[in-house]
């Protein structure tokens, strides 16, 4: 019996440890997960003038709601709409590549900081019926929380 | 023997507990963004251009065309082929006796192929044996002047 209480112990300690190790201060991250409005910004610049064959940068600045830094560590860019159904956002007519510039990058508490840019390249396939067309893109970062 | 089970049962409890809030702040530790952004596709407008002859016509001779183009776009046109965008027209003068048909293009020998830069870039060029008289055409069409309408076709280009 003694031997079987020693072991849940021990178990119980562990299990402390790795959450303690993984998650950081717990109470902050609590706080942050109730409120289901908490979400960083990320603002796109226009691009215009794209044409068959072309490639633009859209730049990014991410901006911080929260009261403490954050880490971005990732962001992309998706097309996701057109304004003309004759011209669909798939990859044939206009492509988003790969976030360009450092990662990960920390953002200040309630600031803002430029985040590189995105690649927006028109196929030379594009079609006629995407002349003047304006596609929306949708960029998605995830970021941490920095502990000081 | 009853007080080691009350022990191992609180001991047990606990580890639930730890459990439950760490599984709650791994679910807090990504924080996710967005935004949108838009992109806009050029508009094509059309080229601009004239186009004069360089000889004059006759009973089954051809001219050149000379052609002078403006491209307005912001990207580069390679102009690559034209075609008779409307009916030819004869002046007035000699309309009653000299048909439009006795004047025709012909298909170029080779494809244009001529590069027009972006913004308001310009570029004239000639087009060998473009336009040709029938061999039969009437006396009654010497002097007269042909109004032909081109229409240019292109392809915009890569940056």
């Amino acid at each position: 019996m003694k031997l079987t209480t020693s072991l849940a112990a021990g178990a119980v300690a562990l299990a402390l440890a790795d959450a303690l190790a993984a998650s950081g201060p717990a109470g902050a991250e609590i706080r942050l997960t109730g409120d289901e409005a908490h979400t960083f910004v990320i603002d796109g610049t226009t691009v215009s003038g794209l044409h068959p064959g072309s490639e633009r940068s859209g730049k990014l600045r991410v901006r911080n709601p929260y009261t403490f830094d954050l880490r971005v560590t990732s962001l992309r860019a998706d097309v996701v709409d057109s304004s003309s159904p004759i011209c669909p956002p798939h990859s044939g007519n206009l492509a988003a590549g790969p976030h360009q510039g450092w990662l990960p990058l920390t953002v200040r508490a309630r600031q803002s900081r430029d985040a590189g840019s995105i690649p927006i390249r028109m196929p030379a396939s594009v079609t006629n019926e995407c002349s003047a067309v304006t596609f929306t893109i949708r960029i998605t970062g995830v970021a941490t929380k920095v502990n000081k | 023997m009853r007080n080691m089970s009350q022990r191992t049962a609180i001991i047990t409890l606990v580890a639930v507990i730890v459990t439950g809030i760490a599984s709650v702040a791994w679910a807090a530790w990504s924080v996710t963004g967005q935004g949108t952004a838009t992109v806009t596709a050029a508009e094509v407008t059309a080229l601009q251009a004239t186009a004069r002859p360089t000889g004059s016509l006759f009973p089954g001779g051809t001219a050149d065309i000379e052609i002078s183009v403006t491209n307005p776009n912001e990207f580069a046109v390679e102009v690559q082929s034209f075609a008779q965008a409307t009916d030819i027209v004869v002046d007035a003068a000699h309309a009653a006796g000299c048909p439009a048909g006795n004047v025709r293009l012909k298909a170029t020998k080779k494809p244009i192929g001529e590069r027009i830069e972006a913004d308001g870039g310009r570029e004239t060029f000639v087009v060998e044996d473009a336009v040709e008289m029938v061999y039969n055409a009437p006396e009654s069409c010497m002097g007269a002047s042909f109004e032909i309408t081109l229409a240019l076709a292109g392809v915009g280009l890569p940056d």
